[in-house]
C-alpha cells in the first residue's frame, strides 16, 4: 500500500501518510490525495487501492461530513490550482513583480527577489512544497522592501526637489 | 494590483515624457552613487517605445531588449496561461538557468554601461 499525500480545507499538502492514518488525520472520502505514479490529485473514493479501504463509509450509515472536508474541490478553480494536473498547486512565485522591481532600480532587493522566486518553483518542481511556500513569502518579503525603498527615495528626493524649487 | 499599477505606471510613461519633469520618479542608486544603474533610462525608453520610437528606445537602455520581452514572456505564465503550457513556460522562464541569466546579464550591463558610456 502506497503512502498518500492529501490537501486539507486550505488546499496545504500534508504527508505522505499510510492510508490507515487516513481517519485520524481527518482524510475523508472527498479528501484530494496523490501519491506517486498518480498522474492528478483524485479524492480520496475513486483511488482504486483505497476504495476498499473506504467501504465501510460507503456500507454504513455515514456520519455527515463537516463543511470543510469538501473545501478542496470548492478551492479548485482557483487561480493556482491550472497546476494540480501533476501536483498540488504552486504558490505565488512573484516572478513578475521581483523583475519589475529589479528593472525599475531598486537592484539589490529585486536582485533577491529574482533568487527567491526562482526558488519557489526549483523547489516546487522538485517536490519540495513546504520550502516553495517559504520562498514564495521570501519572495513577497524583498519585492516589497524593494518597493517601499522606491517609495522612500522617491519621495525623499521629490521632497528636496519641491524645497529647492520653492 | 500588480497589473493596476503598471496600467497606471503604462499610461503616466505615455502621457508624459520622463526627461521634461523633475518630479518623475529618479533612480536610487543614481542619486547615491552618480553611477548609471542597469535599469537608468528604463522610464525614458518605455516613454520613447509606448510611442513607437523603439530605436530611441533601445539608445536609453540596450537591456530593455532582453528585459522587456522576458518581463511578458513571465506575465503571460503567470497571468494568462494555465495549465500544461503554464506549467512548462515557468519551468524554463523562472528556472535557474533563466533567472541566473536575467541576474548576471543585468550586473554585466550595469558594469558595462558605466565602463563604456557612449554605449
Amino acid at each position: 500500500m502506497n503512502d498518500y499525500f492529501y490537501l486539507d480545507s486550505q488546499n496545504r499538502q500534508h504527508g505522505p501518510i499510510s492510508p490507515d492514518k487516513f481517519a485520524e488525520n481527518g482524510v475523508s472520502p472527498q479528501t484530494l490525495v496523490w501519491c506517486n505514479g498518480m498522474k492528478d490529485w483524485m479524492p480520496a473514493e475513486s483511488v482504486p487501492e483505497l476504495q476498499e479501504f473506504f467501504k465501510p463509509f460507503a456500507a454504513g450509515p455515514q456520519p455527515p461530513q463537516p463543511p470543510h472536508y469538501n473545501a478542496p474541490q470548492h478551492e479548485a478553480p482557483q487561480p493556482n490550482s491550472y497546476n494540480s494536473q501533476h501536483l498540488p498547486p504552486c504558490p505565488d512565485t512573484h516572478m513578475v513583480a521581483a523583475v519589475l522591481v529589479t528593472i525599475c532600480c531598486c537592484l539589490p532587493f529585486g536582485i533577491v527577489a529574482i533568487v527567491k522566486a526562482n526558488q519557489v518553483t526549483t523547489f516546487y518542481y522538485q517536490g519540495l512544497y513546504d520550502q516553495a511556500v517559504i520562498a514564495s513569502a521570501d519572495a513577497d518579503k524583498w519585492v516589497k522592501l524593494a518597493l517601499l525603498f522606491g517609495v522612500i527615495s522617491f519621495c525623499t528626493y521629490g521632497g528636496l526637489t519641491l524645497l529647492s524649487v520653492l | 494590483m500588480v497589473l493596476l499599477a503598471l496600467m497606471a505606471a503604462g499610461l503616466s510613461l505615455f502621457l508624459l515624457d520622463p526627461a521634461a519633469y523633475a518630479l518623475m520618479p529618479k533612480c536610487p542608486f543614481k542619486l547615491l552613487t552618480g553611477l548609471d544603474c542597469p535599469g537608468c533610462g528604463f522610464q525614458r525608453a518605455m516613454h520613447a517605445l509606448l510611442h513607437g520610437r523603439v530605436a530611441e528606445a533601445w539608445a536609453f537602455n540596450r537591456f530593455m531588449i532582453y528585459s522587456v520581452p522576458y518581463c511578458l514572456g513571465l506575465m503571460l505564465t503567470e497571468w494568462v496561461w494555465r495549465g500544461e503550457r503554464q506549467a512548462r513556460w515557468r519551468k524554463v522562464l523562472e528556472g535557474k538557468v533563466a533567472a541566473w541569466t536575467y541576474i548576471v546579464l543585468f550586473c554585466l550591463w550595469g558594469v558595462v554601461r558605466n565602463v563604456y558610456p557612449q554605449l
